[in-house]
């Protein structure tokens, strides 16, 4: 069984899963559950004003398998939660990235 | 009601032991250009207590010592100093507060945040031409005031644990819900009343409050290294998480990305050797 957690957009990122479907304020789907998401997705429901959405979170016990997030699925999910506090204006997210960027390898 | 007053707070200030005088010197030494040092290791070495934690320090691994020492002086002739100043600072900032607070605080990962966030004030202080020594310490007490509280008020500050973990929101939003004051606020007066260099005070008072006119520059340094500390998740706490800061303070910071990298990487590769004075 696949935890889920709600996020808002800023730390969602691309290649996560939509645990549940994204809905627009007056009722239509924007996106699935189950579908992933990419920079596009994350654009488009920033400009529908979706300010969080629910995705799946890899289980830390089981090795990553989601080769979307490169496959440092686990060191993403914590950074996410690590995040969790974070305003809801994009540009807040500098240290995020700078941070994610870090994580991947990014040399000096 | 858990909510705590000024009175209560500088009540539960005063009832902390004080921190050794040895210390005030030595922290106002830093920016003196001539030091008796041979005058600060003897005052020192009258302290026992404070000489027997700074020795136990300096012979930890981080250090590197190849032959155990066993005086105040004879470390200073090897380690200098200015590392010994630092030693000592630990060493009586680490004694201050019992290890045992009564309570679900996690006391560990409260040390190895205050750790992670003095080596990072200290890798950013040149970029702002501070003194490293003054922004590691202040990096090292930045959060003091919540042990203040831990231990002065066991019973209100399990609540407030209690408030976080039910909320799942910051620990200092929760101490200000359910104290009505935080921990930066109660560190301004504890580094007050320890009569703590007035940068540090200010720094320690600020280092929430991003926005403030009144930030200084170690405040600033201290409000990044802060949230760096945390991003690094150098604490090793499941719950901790980043304090939220503007795009605007990080654009303003004047550190580029590829600097920040050189932190970060720093940081980690230094983190490992001086977390160590913890099992001392």
């Amino acid at each position: 069984m696949n935890r889920e957690r709600q996020l808002t957009l800023i730390p969602a990122m691309a290649g996560m899963q939509l645990a549940r479907a994204v809905l627009h304020a007056d009722g239509h789907v924007l996106m699935a559950s189950g579908a992933a998401l990419d920079e596009t997705s994350i654009q488009r429901l920033h400009l529908n004003h979706i300010q969080t959405v629910w995705v799946v979170l890899p289980d830390s016990d089981t090795p990553p398998t989601d080769t979307a997030t490169g496959g440092a699925a686990p060191e993403l999910a914590r950074l996410v939660r690590l995040f969790r506090h974070m305003g809801t204006d994009p540009a807040d997210r500098f240290l995020f990235d700078l941070v994610n960027r870090y994580r991947r390898g990014e040399s000096p | 009601m858990t909510a705590l007053h000024l009175d209560d707070i500088m009540k539960g200030i005063r009832s902390l032991p004080s921190l050794p005088m040895v210390v005030q010197e030595l922290l106002l030494s830093i920016d003196q250009e001539d030091v008796n040092v041979a005058d600060l290791a003897r005052k020192i070495a009258l302290d026992p207590g404070l000489t027997a934690r700074s020795l136990r320090l300096a012979n930890s691994s981080f250090y590197g010592m190849t032959n155990q020492v066993n005086t105040i002086q004879e470390a200073i002739t090897i380690l200098g100093f200015r590392t010994m100043r630092g030693v000592v600072t630990t060493a009586a900032l680490l004694g201050a507060f019992s290890a045992d607070t009564k309570t679900s605080f996690k006391v560990t990962a409260f040390w190895r945040h205050a750790i992670a966030t003095a080596l990072c004030a200290k890798e950013l202080a040149p970029y702002f031409k501070l003194n490293p020594e003054h922004a590691y310490t202040t990096g090292l007490l930045h959060d003091v005031g919540r042990l203040v509280l831990v231990t002065r008020f066991p019973t209100e500050y399990e609540a407030t644990l209690a408030y976080r973990a039910e909320q799942d929101c910051s620990l200092l939003d929760a101490e200000r819900a359910v104290l009505n004051i935080d921990h930066a606020e109660v560190g301004k007066w504890l580094t007050k009343h320890w009569k703590f260099p007035e940068p540090m005070q200010l720094a320690v008072a600020f280092h929430h409050q991003a926005r403030s006119e009144s930030i200084t520059p170690l405040g600033n340094v201290l409000v990044a290294a802060d949230a760096v500390a945390h991003a690094l998740d150098l604490s090793m706490d499941e719950d901790d998480s980043v304090p939220p800061i503007s795009a605007t303070f990080w654009r303003n910071f004047g550190v580029g990305d590829r600097e920040w990298l050189q932190v970060f990487a720093s940081v980690e590769r230094q983190f490992a050797g001086a977390s160590l004075i913890l099992n001392t």
